[in-house]
């Protein structure tokens, strides 16, 4: 297999998987941050 | 804000889905002729355009919807707003692909990673315009305004999308063609495994999408949640 496939193949799977793992952490952060302030 | 089940059904989905693609593309497409293994690089290439394509049709078609709504609407349209912006953020993603990975093909076909023909600038314009768009929206001034003015460049922006489409018909340009006089350049087994890999990348963009989406309404409760803070303060 041609280095250059398996690279641009490594690109289709991380890309969707750092796009959904970024937006999953943003999102558990304001939840706590709210969670937070409704106990206070 | 609890995710709800049809989500993680609809993640699920789009992982199994992808996986199957990716089966397809290494085990089932044949080898081409001419160009060898490096062309399997071109199924998930072509989805990932094509579906990033449709993510900025969404910003489009949203940008309008907010701006006729805005007005009128008693929630000011917001959720128009909250569509737009996350389906230029993901169509983004699968635009950056494309160019990534079509760099990876060009080098060993053409002898080059990039070369500024007509499809390929186009592509360049369309990202940094669409780079742009995602730098606005992280702007802190005036949300409404912001909201409005990237709907407006929403809207401009989505020129692109036709241009690079006929980009390749139009002028003189070395990208290859899928549809050659009409017909599909491609064998039986070449257009299942490429229509596998639309509809993974299909599951992928409305996943990531919703995904997105449920951040930006939760952003919403929490900038709720200070206002009512500084009230009482």
């Amino acid at each position: 297999m041609p280095p250059n496939l398996l690279i641009a193949y490594a690109v289709f799977c991380g890309v969707p998987l750092g796009m959904a793992i970024v937006f999953a952490i943003r999102r558990r952060a304001i939840e706590r941050h709210l969670r937070q302030h409704r106990k206070a | 804000m609890k995710r709800r089940w049809g989500d993680r059904v609809l993640e699920i989905g789009a992982v199994l889905a992808f996986v199957a693609a990716l089966g397809m593309v290494f085990f089932y497409a044949p080898r081409e002729a001419t160009m060898g293994d490096i062309q399997r690089i071109f199924y998930f290439h072509v989805a990932s355009a094509w579906i990033g394509f449709f993510g900025f049709f969404v910003t489009f078609a949203a940008s309008i919807l907010y701006l006729a709504t805005s007005s009128t609407h008693i929630t000011g349209g917001r959720h128009w707003d909250i569509l737009a912006l996350s389906s230029a953020e993901v169509g983004l993603g699968f635009i950056s692909m494309t160019v990534a990975t079509g760099s990876l093909w060009a080098k060993p076909v053409w002898g080059t990673y990039w070369t500024w023909e007509p499809r390929l600038t186009i592509s360049a314009v369309q990202w940094l315009l669409y780079v742009a768009y995602v730098m606005l929206r992280g702007s802190t001034a005036n949300e409404a305004r912001v909201a409005r003015f990237a709907a407006v460049y929403g809207i401009l922006a989505f020129v692109t999308v036709p241009l690079s489409w006929f980009a390749i018909r139009w002028w003189r340009t070395i990208h290859p063609q899928i549809l050659v006089g009409g017909e599909m350049a491609l064998t039986s087994r070449m257009l299942q495994t490429l229509f596998a890999s639309l509809v993974a990348f299909t599951l992928v963009y409305v996943a990531l999408l919703r995904q997105r989406m449920a951040l930006e309404w939760t952003r919403d409760r929490w900038m709720a949640t200070l206002e009512t803070l500084k009230g009482e303060g």
